[in-house]
Formats: C-alpha cells, structure tokens, sequence
C-alpha cells in the first residue's frame, strides 16, 4: 500500500507563526495512522513567497498554508481516505 | 487564555517584519509597504474594507514603532517619519501599555442580554427571579431595562431555553484590578494608577487592540552596531520556549548577535540565597509571614491595591536584577537586555532597575530568531553555567521559589504557592496579615508561573512540557 508523504516545517517562522505544535500532533498521532505516513521535518518549506501564511506543511507533494494543530489532522485524514 | 489567535499573529506577524527591515536596512522606505501586504485587496477583510485593515494596521505598527498613537496629528504623518524618527532615538511613547483606539472595536458595555432565542415562555422564570424587576415583556418576548440591571445572572440561569446571555468586554473581564474601562468615546482606557501590567487585557483582546511598548528598534540597534557591547539575559521561562535544549537556546540568542548571553537563573542563586537569609531573620524576628517579591505585577498590586501586605513583602531584589548587576560588574559599558515573557518586568525595569537598558518579550525574541534566520532545533550547544542550579531555572514556574527557598531553609516551615491574581487569592493575601495561611508565601500573578507570561511565544503544553525536561537534566 502506498503511503501519504508528509513534511512538516518545523523553522522558526512557522514555529513563531502559530505551527509550534505540528510537531507534537505528528508525534501523537496513533499508530494506525502513522504507519501510513511517510513523514519529515523540514527547516523551511519556502515562507516568504506569495502570499499564503506560515505555518506550512507538504502533503505529498502539495503546499498547504495556514495549518494550524487542529486542521493538520483534518489534512492528514483526508488525505488518508485517498489511500486507505 | 487565548491560543489560536489570529489577533496575536497579526501582531507576531507586524514584529517580524520589522526586524526584517530594520536588519536589511529598509525600515524607512519599506515600511508603508507593510499594511498593503498583509491586508491585499484580494484577500477578505476583516472589519468592514481592506482601508480598515490597513488603517489599524498603520497604528499598530506606529505603536511598535514606539509612538503613542492617541494623537490624531499621526493621520497626517507617513509611517516612513515615524521609521526615521524612531531610529533617531526620538520615539516618545511613555506608557508601556497603550489601547490602539482605531482597533478597539468599542465593545458592547458588558450585559445581560436577550436573544431572539427567547420564546416567551408561560413559566416566564426571568421575570419571576429578577431581583430588581428588571425584565419586562414586550410583543410576548422579554427584554431587560439595563438602568435597573444588577449584572446578577439569575435570569440567564433560569431560563430554560438558555436564552438570556451575557456579553463581556473581554479586557475588562480579565483585568484583576479594574484597570481599564471604556471612555466617553466607547473605547477602553487604561488607568496608570491602578494598572499592574500583569499583561491579561493584551492577552485576551480579540482584536489585539492593547499594545506593549517594544524595545525591538533600540535592541537592534545596539546589536548591530561593533562599537556597543550587547548582553542578553534571558528569564528561566525561556527553557520553554523552543523544542530545543537550554544549551541551544542560549546559542541561538547569542547568534542574533548578543555578545554573551547570562541566565537569569544565575540571578536567582542570589535571590534564593538572600531570600532564605531574609526570611529566617523575619521568622527570627517573630513576623508571622513574608511573600515573594520577584513577581513585579504582584508586588505592583500590593503597592496600588494591597497596602496592607507590604510590610510582609521581601525586599530581596528579583533574579533580573541581580543577574543585571553581575554582567554590569563585569562589563560595566555594556547593554543588558532582560529577555522574558513579562509585560511587568518592563515596568519594573524602567522604575527600579537602572542595570537594565531594555526588556525585549519571547514573542520579540521569536521576531528576531525569523529575520535572522536562526533555527533554534540546529544550533550548537552552548556550555551553560554550572553555577546555576536546577531550582534557579525552577523559578519559570509556579512553586520554583517555593522549592528553593525549601532547599535552603529546611521543611520547618509552612509554605504556600498562589498562582494568579483572581479574586480569591486577591482576598486570601489581603486578609493575611490577620490571618497567615503560611509561613512562607509565592505569589505568581501569572496562573502557572511565569512559563505562562502573557508574552510568550510558545503554547503553555510544549512550553511546561519542555521546562520538565530541561529540569531533569
Ligand atoms: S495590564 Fe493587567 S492590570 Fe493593567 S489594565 Fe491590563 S489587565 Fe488590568
Ligand atoms: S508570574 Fe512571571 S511573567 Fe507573570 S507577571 Fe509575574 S514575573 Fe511576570
Ligand atoms: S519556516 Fe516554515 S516554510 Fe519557512
């Protein structure tokens, strides 16, 4: 089964910017949910161009701005509909 | 307290881009750029137009520029005067706390207040309970004469519809003191007299309209300049902060370009040490009890609020202070700059502590870390201190004193910890000079402890999470 690719920023302007704790929410996920991730930190997804807001994730393959704890597992769990 | 703010970006937001342009050396030209970038004309605006937005944006930033903005002389100056006067050192603001008017969305008075949920009911318990026969029933629903309403809450909690609700103004509400309220004009107003700085009002306004005074122009322009030797001193609530070592917390604040960095933990071993010896004299000398005297909103509540108390209040100086002296003992040219979550401590710095040149907030420290593009995670370790001790960096939260002072007095005495400045705790330390709950006592205006200042940057669950761990170690 493939699994869903997702990079997490972890630098500093999405730190500051409200993604302080994607971390954790990644860190906590349950394992029947982790073992479909491919998951990776990333210092910097490329902030400051466009117009779009940190925090940043990518989720295979695409740019998503403005994640905050709550939507990131709505992102995850979406996205894992595709696949699983 | 709010998390997920967009109030509170909005101003994070505001402090990175000007560090950014203070560091390339834009300031004065690129400043008017700012509200048209973070509030385009394609994106939905908040109030009612982008021109709003922009407006109140304007504000805010001559506010962080150092500027009062009450004046209405300022809607004639471009932000670019206001850049370059800022960095001649001409800013003029006084007030450490200031309400933006433009943003202040002149909150209804709070009230009881009937919805459209009301169904008119026959039981009609409202009318029945109101103590003051404020309710009245008007087309077969129920209204409330606001002259005769006590703010009592019964209606609401008789009815069964859950129809009657109450409307804060969220700054009043979290003011412990009474501070700040609304003027003729319906915006709010802060009265110095009263005010403790503990920072509440700033936290929770939902449209970001209580201000601090930031320090972020001087602070960078001290540290750019080769000639200034710089010295950050952060607070022990920094080893919360970042998902990163104290070693590599220490290092990334010195890589914005601080000479040195000194904990301010360091300054604690000498309040423990001090406050231990004074408050074995005091019990010596037979006084029932004695309060800590590092939390500056605490004791700027008991010098405007609390006479009473402030004869039991320590005069051992706070860890910033003597963590100060040492680096001016040291190095008596250079700058030092507290770096802490504490809107208080920039009172208590201007007022009492002359070895304090600036106090900078985490939330301004975060600014920095992003323009300088510093990622804590990948810093190097710095050496820390082996003078300092775990209970010293303990002082980041609630009941740290307490166990330090513990360790140096023994487990003779009674103790106690309050965490904020609620009602309840406001009456207890008032009545304890009649009636002592403890021998020694640790006041925190902050609920938690200082690793939940109202100028933090990192959420209070990561931010106790890794002071945990810092402490194990
Ligand atoms: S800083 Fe604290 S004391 Fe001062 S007005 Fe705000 S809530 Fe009240
Ligand atoms: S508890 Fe700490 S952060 Fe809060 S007002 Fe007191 S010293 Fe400042
Ligand atoms: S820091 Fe997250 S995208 Fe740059």
């Amino acid at each position: 089964m493939e699994k869903v690719n997702l990079k997490i920023c972890v630098g500093t302007m999405c730190y500051v910017m409200g993604g302080a704790e994607l971390r954790d929410v990644v860190e906590s996920l349950p394992q029947n949910i982790i073992e479909h991730l491919n998951v990776s930190y990333s210092p910097c997804l490329g902030c400051g161009k466009g117009e779009e807001t940190p925090p940043f994730i990518e989720i295979n393959g695409k740019r998503v701005a403005g994640v905050s704890k709550n939507s990131l597992i709505r992102i995850i769990k979406e996205e894992l509909r595709d696949v699983v | 307290m709010l998390y997920d703010n967009f109030a509170m970006l909005t101003k994070r937001e505001l402090l990175i881009r000007i560090v950014k342009l203070l560091k390339e050396k834009d300031l004065v030209n690129g400043v008017k750029y700012i509200p048209v970038e973070m509030r385009p004309r394609n994106k939905k605006p908040i109030k009612c137009c982008v021109h709003k937005d922009r407006y109140i944006l304007k504000h805010k930033i001559i506010s962080i520029l150092g500027f009062e903005i009450t004046d209405e002389e300022i809607d004639l100056i471009p932000l670019a005067e206001f850049a370059q006067k800022a960095l001649d050192n001409k800013n003029t603001k006084e007030n450490i706390l200031s309400v933006v008017h433009e943003a202040c969305s002149a909150c209804m008075q709070s009230q009881y207040f009937v919805t459209n949920m009301c169904r008119g009911c026959e039981g009609r318990p409202c009318l029945m309970n109101c103590p003051k026969a404020a309710i009245s029933f008007k087309g077969g629903k129920a209204s409330i004469t606001q002259e005769d309403c006590v703010s009592c809450g019964l209606c609401s909690k008789v009815c069964p519809y859950h129809a009657i609700v109450y409307t804060p103004v969220p700054c009043e509400e979290v003011c412990p003191v009474k501070a700040i309220t609304k003027g003729e004009d319906g915006t709010e107003h802060i009265d110095k007299d009263k005010c403790i700085y503990c920072g509440k009002c700033m936290q929770t306004c939902p449209y970001g309209a209580i201000m601090e005074r930031s320090k972020v122009i001087d602070v960078y322009k001290s540290i750019s300049d080769p000639n200034k030797k710089i010295i950050a001193i952060p607070a022990p609530a920094i080893y919360g902060q970042f998902n990163a070592t104290p070693g590599q917390i220490l290092s990334a604040i010195k890589a914005i370009g601080f000479d040195e960095v000194v904990e301010v933990a360091l300054g604690a071993e000498d309040t423990s040490r001090n406050e231990a010896a004074e408050f074995l004299e005091r019990m010596h000398e037979g006084k029932p009890f004695m309060t800590t005297s590092c939390c500056p909103a605490y004791v700027g509540w008991v010098d405007k609020h609390a006479p009473m108390v402030k004869p039991f209040v320590s005069d051992t100086r706070s860890p910033m202070v003597y963590a100060a002296r040492r680096v001016k003992e040291q190095y008596p040219d250079a700058e030092v700059v507290f770096i802490g979550p504490c809107l208080a401590k920039r009172y208590e710095a201007e007022m009492y502590v002359p070895e304090v040149d600036y106090v900078m907030s985490f939330e301004e420290l975060g600014a920095f870390m992003v323009a300088y593009d510093i990622n804590v995670e990948t810093c190097e370790e710095m050496p820390l201190n082996p003078e300092v001790t775990k209970f010293s960096r303990g002082y980041a939260q609630a009941g740290g004193v307490r166990n330090a002072i513990v360790e140096a007095v023994g487990n003779g005495y009674t103790t106690l910890s309050l965490e904020g400045l609620d009602k309840k705790n406001q009456t207890l330390l008032k009545m304890m000079p009649k009636k002592p709950e403890a021998q020694f006592v640790e006041v925190m205006a902050c609920d938690g402890g200082c690793v939940n200042g109202p100028c933090s940057l990192a959420p209070l669950t990561l931010a106790k999470r890794q002071i945990k761990k810092a402490l194990e170690k």
